[in-house]
């Protein structure tokens, strides 16, 4: 579904992605993991559209969507969350949501701008897809609630329910469970088993080696910028290589 | 808005439809209850500022402070100048030709400028702003320094069931700000209310999230730097017409910054009223005062300073928020801390 090819991104003279390759195929759910700076997120943020890359290309479903803007991206079909609670706090979580629904219009803006019956319409069927999306995650009784009053697990949730609000054949996580207890983590790993069952692509960005194990088909492991293994979770976590990136350079995991 | 949340739908409709009728009933009414012009002439000019004022909110809804707002309606009133004295057309076709040039304006420096956000956006556009005078003045054939005298008021118009409407008394320039006004505010709340001013929402909100939903950040902010600019010129081409001269330094950079204190004192929170309410206020108090114009920039700094510390919601902030909220002491408190904590440093 996704084909990384010498994925290359410098800031200054470090190279945070040095000729990455990497795939992520269809159905499946890939973890992302390697110790804190290993470029995971910049990884995302590359393949999202949020940074240029300096080489290689990236190409989804076969066509080539290297260098595209974040909102060129997200109408390809690869839909992305962020590390830290990223929300409208100052809307309800029914508009966090439906505002989040921008690509489902599909009237002409002059119908739009004038309230025609067609586009008040489809508002209000975008309104109603809303609250569907916020029921299939969990959170359709809250919401009415401001955003910015939920507990952090909840808004983690809410940002992946915005995510799933472009209609995404890609999802991309970035740490989805950090700062969660673990209640919190066995449910967001339910939702993330039922997001993959409704055919969306998974991949995830994550510290948490538990919900790892639990979720991910494969695992990609990155250490300063490069790929230093590949394969199963069992067979990653005997890997002497990525021991050794773990234990030996990075003491805080 | 979401404070009414406890009124039903259809009650919310109802009561909004009878309010709006009652309010322009109101407003027709006003210049015949009033009497005196002078007070009709300030009615007027509180009306072209409450635009103004919108257009800054609509800009600073996606999350761009503009300093250039003075200029966009200086091109909409110089434009509308030229085409009725230059090229002899009617104000009727100067009106929508000027406000077309203002939007086409727009555009081409747009494009350049929402490329930048924050302090880059604020500092280029009050290099607009404050070139704009010298442009204006330095194109002779637009009459240089010293403006355009003798602009004609809009020309007479015949509409049934009425006698012939000439532009040359207060009122019936009243009752066209009135349509202006309104023309205005109707087009930009359909736009606030539809997908475009979601998108303007989430971008003001958060640019960063709204584009990873799809929101193309660049072309919506170009957007409404375009259609906040094209108001301004608007209602520059009437300013034109309504005060029968124009000079550079009408459109220059302070007339911006009042412009903010309007939108601020009312409060920026609210699209339309907070604008109406801060231009009004701003239009009428220094004139029962009967301060002068030199100190009118005073007063203006002063009022600006006090209502970022004590009221940063603007006037609307004291209706919407219960009355125990408003707590003016603890502004003073604030003051006190603030200046305890700058004698320490």
């Amino acid at each position: 579904m996704l084909e990384v090819r010498k994925l290359s991104k410098f800031f200054g003279g470090l190279a945070a992605l040095g000729e990455v390759d990497l795939d992520i195929l269809d159905g499946e759910v890939l973890g992302v993991i390697g110790p804190n700076g290993a470029g995971k997120t910049t990884f995302f943020n590359v393949v999202s559209g949020f940074y240029a890359p300096n080489a290689g290309t990236v190409r989804f479903n076969g066509v080539d969507i290297t260098g595209l803007k974040a909102h060129q991206v997200a109408q390809v079909g690869i839909s992305r969350t962020f590390q830290a609670a990223n929300l409208f706090m100052a809307l309800s979580v029914l508009d966090n949501v439906f505002y989040s629904l921008h690509l489902g219009y599909q009237t002409g803006i002059l119908k739009r701008f004038l309230h025609t019956r067609s586009a008040v319409d489809e508002s209000r069927r975008l309104k109603q897809n809303a609250a569907d999306i916020l029921e299939f995650m969990g959170l359709g009784s809250l919401k009415d609630e401001p955003a910015a009053k939920l507990t952090h697990g909840r808004q983690k949730v809410l940002g992946i329910c915005m995510a799933l609000a472009t209609d995404p054949k890609l999802l991309l996580l970035d740490e989805p469970f950090t700062g969660m207890n673990p209640a919190e983590i066995e449910t967001m790993v339910k939702l993330v088993h039922r997001i993959r069952d409704r055919g969306v692509t998974i991949a995830i960005v994550e510290h948490n080696m538990q919900a790892v194990a639990d979720l991910c088909d494969r695992v990609v492991v990155l250490n300063y910028g490069r790929k230093i293994a590949e394969g199963l979770h069992k067979q990653i976590v005997e890997d002497p290589v990525v021991i050794e990136a773990y234990l030996g350079k990075d003491e805080d995991q | 808005m979401a404070t009414q949340n406890w009124r039903s739908k259809k009650g919310l409709k109802h009561g909004r439809l009878s309010l709006i009728v009652v309010a322009v009933l109101i407003l027709a009414a006003l210049p015949f209850v009033i009497g005196s012009p002078y007070y009709v002439h300030l009615l007027i000019v509180a009306g072209m500022n409450a635009v103004l004022a919108m257009t800054f909110i609509m800009m600073l809804r996606t999350g761009l402070i503009s300093l250039g707002i003075a200029a966009f309606w200086g091109v909409g009133a110089y434009a509308s100048a030229a085409i009725v004295l230059k090229a002899g057309l009617s104000f009727w076709i100067a009106l929508p030709g000027a406000t077309i040039i203002t939007a086409l304006v727009a555009w081409g420096i747009g494009y350049v400028v929402v490329r930048n956000t924050g302090f880059s956006f604020i500092i280029l556009t009050s290099v607009i702003g404050m070139v704009a005078g010298l442009v204006f003045g330095n194109i002779t054939w637009l009459g240089g320094f010293p403006g355009i005298e003798y602009i004609p008021p809009p020309h007479q118009i015949s509409l049934p069931f009425l006698p012939p409407i000439l532009f040359i008394s207060k009122i019936p320039n009243y009752f066209l700000m009135l349509v202006l006004f309104f023309l205005v505010v109707i087009s930009f709340q359909a736009l606030y209310t539809s997908s475009t001013g979601r998108a303007w929402m989430a971008i003001g909100l958060n640019p960063h999230l709204a584009a990873s939903k799809g929101v193309n950040v660049l072309r919506y902010r170009l957007a409404a730097f375009v259609i906040a600019s094209a108001a301004a010129g608007l209602e520059g081409s009437f300013y034109a017409h309504y005060i029968g001269s124009i000079n550079p330094n009408a459109f220059n950079i302070f007339k911006t910054i009042n412009v903010q204190i309007f939108a601020i004192l009312g409060g920026v929170g609210s699209v339309f009223w907070g604008p109406v309410i801060g231009s009004l206020i701003m239009t009428f108090v220094p004139e029962w005062l009967r301060i002068a114009k030199e100190v009118e920039p005073i007063l203006t700094g002063v009022l600006l300073i006090l209502l970022v510390i004590f009221l940063p919601g603007g006037v609307l902030s004291l209706v919407n928020s219960r009355p125990r909220q408003w707590k003016p002491f603890a502004g003073i408190a604030r003051i006190a801390g603030f200046m305890r904590k700058s004698s320490t440093e």
